[in-house]
Order: structure tokens, then sequence, then C-alpha cells
């Protein structure tokens, strides 16, 4: 059954219970590996865009020497942080964060930018926020096959899935907002852990997404995700474009 | 321990089955569960629902891919 109503399925955090350390494919395997690239000296200012329930937080508490924030729309995910003993978290939406200009060294967004309600002024916040030379630090969803983007969007589930895009226009919109795409990385092989781990949970992804949502169509959303072809990738940019 | 986990006998070492952390691997790309394997040798014991039920979906899902 198809209706108007429509699921936050990252607020599901039970569905994700025993998948894995984090609500996203890669888990903390992939955040390091995008901070080495990155290579941040200590003390460096770092804000988690959409942290959730401050997994990944409370990770580089307690492995980096940043001064790491976070924030996230949801009161009910900062609640859990919070109770994890996350503390440096704040209720804002990515298109307007409560940081002051130029102040931080590094934006991290993992399977956040997907679910805004426009990206395009998150990312004006980003470039905002982050001084010259400040890195921006994505993973997401992308769409590998374009035809097929047009049926995920329609989904009435709120997830990465809806707002992915093709490679090019996520790096055209990046650069778009003055930033200088450094790092492209496909880690389609990531989801496909992620998704094989949710089927283990769930017996299948059917199973899962008819527990996701009573309003979503469990065949429609698995027609539509075959056919876009879902990837994951990484992305470091930092700010300061070719003119900037 | 549930009742169904202490049926299991290892064959080679004649000690009980438990519970314990196995990377399952296909196709190149490996995750890890909890199945239940002999604490001695390494025996690892899959029911048949599981290898006709959640292995064969993960299986196609990663030959999807």
């Amino acid at each position: 059954m198809i209706t108007n109503q429509r699921i936050r399925l990252y607020e599901q955090t039970t569905l994700f219970d025993r998948v894995g350390e984090a609500i996203r494919p890669g888990g903390m395997a992939l955040t390091d590996h995008a901070l080495n690239l990155c290579d941040l000296p200590s003390g460096s200012r770092l804000l988690d865009v959409g942290c959730g329930p401050g997994a990944a937080m409370a990770y580089l508490s307690d492995h980096y020497d940043y001064q790491v924030f976070g924030c996230d729309p949801s009161a009910q995910l900062l609640q859990t942080a919070y109770h994890h003993g996350v503390r440096s978290v704040v209720r804002a939406i990515g298109e307007q964060l409560p940081f002051a200009s130029a102040k931080l060294d590094a934006i991290m967004t993992e399977c956040s930018l997907s679910v805004m309600q426009n990206a395009e002024i998150a990312l004006q916040e980003f470039a905002r926020i982050l001084r010259p030379d400040g890195y921006l630090i994505l993973n997401d969803f992308y769409v590998r096959n374009p035809a097929g983007m047009a049926a995920m969007r329609c989904l009435p589930v709120d997830s990465c899935l809806g707002g992915a895009l093709p490679q090019t226009d996520i790096i055209r919109r990046i650069e778009r907002h003055g930033f200088r795409v450094m790092v492209w990385e496909d880690h389609t092989d990531a989801l496909l852990i992620f998704t094989a781990q949710l089927i283990w949970r769930h017996g299948s992804m059917q199973k899962f997404w008819c527990r996701a949502s009573s309003h979503a169509d469990p065949m429609q959303v698995q027609t539509a995700i075959a056919q876009a072809k879902p990837g994951y990738f990484l992305l470091i940019a930092q700010k300061g474009g070719r003119d900037g | 321990m549930s009742e169904q986990e202490q049926v299991w006998m290892c064959d080679n070492c004649n000690i009980p089955l438990q519970p314990d952390k196995v990377d399952v691997a296909y196709m190149g790309n490996a995750f890890p569960v909890e199945l239940l394997k002999c604490p001695n040798c390494g025996l690892v014991f899959i029911p048949e629902d599981l290898a006709l039920g959640k292995m064969v979906e993960v299986e196609k899902q990663l030959e999807d891919k």
C-alpha cells in the first residue's frame, strides 16, 4: 500500500541493531580511511553533520585528538547520543548550522547530505563555516544508473536512496559551492556488505522493508533500487576552488 | 545458550558447539556473523534453513551488484 505518509528510515535504529557499528555502509573503517587522507593536525575542530546517535562522534573522541562536534535534526537520535555519553551535540539542520564562519577545520557528513531537504543550502553553510582549505568529507549513496533515478525519488521512505544523484552531478554540485574535489572513491562493496548484514539480521530485504515501513510497498522499493543501481562513494573536497 | 545450541556436538572433537564470530565470504565480500562453532577444531555448523534462506538471499544480493 502506498500513502503520502513518509517514513524516516534513519530514525528506526532498532532495524539496524546487530548490523554494524553505524547506520551506514563502511562503518568506522571508512571514517578512519577518510581522516587518514585528510591528515588533520591534533586539536582540529571537526563537525559531524547528521551525527545521529553519535556512534562516529564517540569513536572519534576515543581514537583521535580532535575537538568533535555534532548536529542532527532528530531529537530522538540526539537523545540516544546523550545516553551514550556524547555531549557536544546540538539540534540543527544542515541548512542552518549554529557555528561561526570559517572556524571549523573539517566537516564530515556521512550518509546525510542525501536526506537533507535542501542540499544546495547545506553546502552553502558548509562553505561558510569551514576555514579556507578546510575539508569536506562526504560519504553517501550515488546512482549508478541515472535512468532509474526517478523511481527512487518517488519512494515513500526518507533515506539516503531518495536523494542520491549520479557521480557527475554530485561533483558538479560540490564544486559549484567553492570546493575543489580531491578524492572520489567508489565504496559500493561496503554497501553490498551492509546489505548482506541487513539480510542476515532480517531474513531478506523484503522483510527489512516491511519492517521499515507499513506504507512502503517492498516490491516497489526493491524494483526502484534494482533500476537505479545505487552505489556508495567517499568524496573529499577542500574549501577554495580554482577561483577561490 | 539456547536449548538448540546445546544440542549440537562436534563430530570430530565430541564437544558442544558454541556461538562464535565467523566471517562469511562470497564473491570477494566478507562480513562477520555469529554461528555455532567448535571451540577446538573450528568446525562451523550451518543449519539447512540458514543455508537455504538467508544465505541464498545474501548470495543473490551479491550476485546482482
